[in-house]
C-alpha cells in the first residue's frame, strides 16, 4: 500500500498539503475525512491520527500528523525541487520562521474570520455579536500587516525570490476569509501581487481545484440539528 | 500560568473559578495526548534519544509547575520522562534555565503602569 493522505479540502492546511503533493506529482491515495460529518472523530481515523485532526498521512505503517510535519516529510522523501524547502541555511530558516509563526497568528485569525463571518451565521444559524466580528477582523488585519511587513517585504515570495512551502501554507490560509466574503486583497496591492505570483507558480487549474470546496462553502445548506449539536463546542470556542 | 498565578498574584485580578477549571481541564487533555500520542512507551518524545522536541516540551511543562500546578503528580510516565530529560540536559543547567520562572510567584505585585500595559494581554488570557 502506498502513500495515503487523509484530507478535507475545507481545511486550510489540507489544501496546502494537497497542492504540494499534486504540484510535485507525488502519487497518493486521497482519503477524504468529512469534517462537517464528524468523520475525524471515528475510531478508524483515530488509528491514523490519535489527535483526530486533518491532514494526516499514512505511508505503509508510518503515520504522521500536523501539516507542517507532513509537508516537510514529503519534501524530504520525494526530494522535491530545492526552492520548496531550500538547503541554504538562512533561506531555510526563513521558511521555518514563517511555518512556526503562522499557527497561532494567521491560522487563528483566518479560522475565526471564516467561522464568525460565514459558518456560524449561515451554516449554524447562530448570531455573532458585531463587536466580536469587528475584533476578529481587526486582529486579521494586524496579522496581514505583519505578513506584509515582516515576511513578504519587497520579495517576490515569503522566504525570498522563489516559492516555498511557506507560500502554500499562507495562500491557503488567506483563501479562507476570501471564501467567507472578506476581500482581504482589496486594499493590499502588495499581497494581491504576491497572490498572483503564487497562483501562477502553482498553476491556475490546480489552485482552483484545491479551492473548489471552500469557495462553495457559502452555498452549503443549513446544518441539521445533529450537526449543530456536534459542532456546538467548536462554535463556542470560535465565538470567544 | 496566567490564570493560576500571574493574574491573581501579580496583577491582583480575580479569575473566575470556572475559567481556571476549564483551563486546567484543557491542560489535562493536552498532557494526555502528550503521553498517549507522542511519548507512548519511548524514553523520549521522538524515540530513544533526547531531541529538541523534549526541550520544547519540558520548558513548557515547567510553566504550570512554577505556578504551583503539580502536573507530574498523578502522571508517573511523564514524571519519569522529566527525570530522564533533566539528567540528559544536566541538573545544573536545568535549574539555571528555570531559576527565573521558579521565582515568579515571589514577584512583588505589579505597579499601576505595569498593570495598564499588561491589561490587553490579561483580557486575552482570561477568555
Amino acid at each position: 500500500m502506498g502513500l495515503q493522505l487523509y484530507l478535507d479540502l475545507l481545511s486550510q492546511p489540507c489544501r496546502a498539503v494537497y497542492i504540494f503533493a499534486k504540484k510535485n506529482g507525488i502519487p497518493f491515495e486521497l482519503r477524504t475525512v468529512d469534517l462537517l460529518k464528524g468523520q475525524h472523530y471515528s475510531d478508524d481515523f483515530a488509528q491514523v491520527n490519535p489527535l483526530r485532526k486533518v491532514p494526516a498521512l499514512k505511508d505503509g505503517d508510518f503515520t504522521l500528523a500536523e501539516s507542517v510535519a507532513i509537508l516537510l516529510y514529503l519534501t524530504r522523501k520525494y526530494e522535491t525541487p530545492d526552492h520548496w524547502y531550500p538547503q541554504d541555511l538562512q533561506a531555510r530558516a526563513r521558511v521555518d520562521e514563517y511555518l512556526a509563526w503562522q499557527h497561532t497568528a494567521l491560522r487563528t485569525s483566518c479560522t475565526r474570520t471564516m467561522w464568525q463571518k460565514m459558518l456560524l451565521p449561515v451554516f449554524l444559524g447562530q448570531r455573532v455579536p458585531p463587536e466580536t466580528l469587528a475584533s476578529t477582523l481587526a486582529e486579521l488585519d494586524r496579522c496581514l500587516q505583519l505578513l506584509e511587513d515582516k515576511f513578504l517585504k519587497d520579495q517576490d515570495f515569503l522566504s525570498g525570490p522563489h516559492i516555498s512551502v511557506a507560500d502554500l501554507v499562507a495562500i491557503t490560509e488567506l483563501m479562507h476569509p476570501v471564501s467567507a466574503g472578506c476581500d482581504i486583497f482589496k486594499n493590499r496591492p502588495k499581497l494581491a501581487a504576491w497572490r498572483k505570483r503564487v497562483e501562477a507558480a502553482v498553476g491556475e487549474d490546480l489552485f482552483q481545484e484545491a479551492h473548489a470546496v471552500i469557495m462553495k462553502a457559502k452555498d452549503l445548506p443549513p446544518a441539521d440539528t445533529a450537526m449543530k449539536e456536534r459542532l456546538k463546542p467548536l462554535a463556542q470556542l470560535l465565538l470567544q | 500560568m496566567w490564570q493560576k498565578m500571574l493574574l491573581p498574584v501579580f496583577l491582583g485580578q480575580r479569575v473566575p473559578p470556572e475559567t481556571l477549571a476549564s483551563t486546567l481541564a484543557e491542560l489535562d487533555r493536552c498532557l494526555q495526548l502528550l503521553e498517549d500520542k507522542f511519548l507512548k512507551d519511548q524514553d523520549f518524545l521522538s524515540g530513544p534519544h533526547i531531541s529538541v522536541a523534549d526541550l520544547v516540551a519540558i520548558t513548557e511543562l515547567m510553566h504550570p509547575v512554577s505556578a504551583g500546578c503539580d502536573i507530574f503528580k498523578n502522571r508517573p510516565k511523564l514524571a519519569a520522562w522529566r527525570k530522564r530529560v533533566e539528567a540528559a540536559v544536566g541538573e545544573d543547567l536545568f535549574q539555571e534555565a528555570h531559576a527565573v520562572i521558579m521565582k515568579a510567584k515571589d514577584l512583588p505585585p505589579a505597579d499601576t503602569a505595569m498593570k495598564e500595559r499588561l491589561k490587553p494581554l490579561a483580557q486575552l488570557l482570561l477568555q
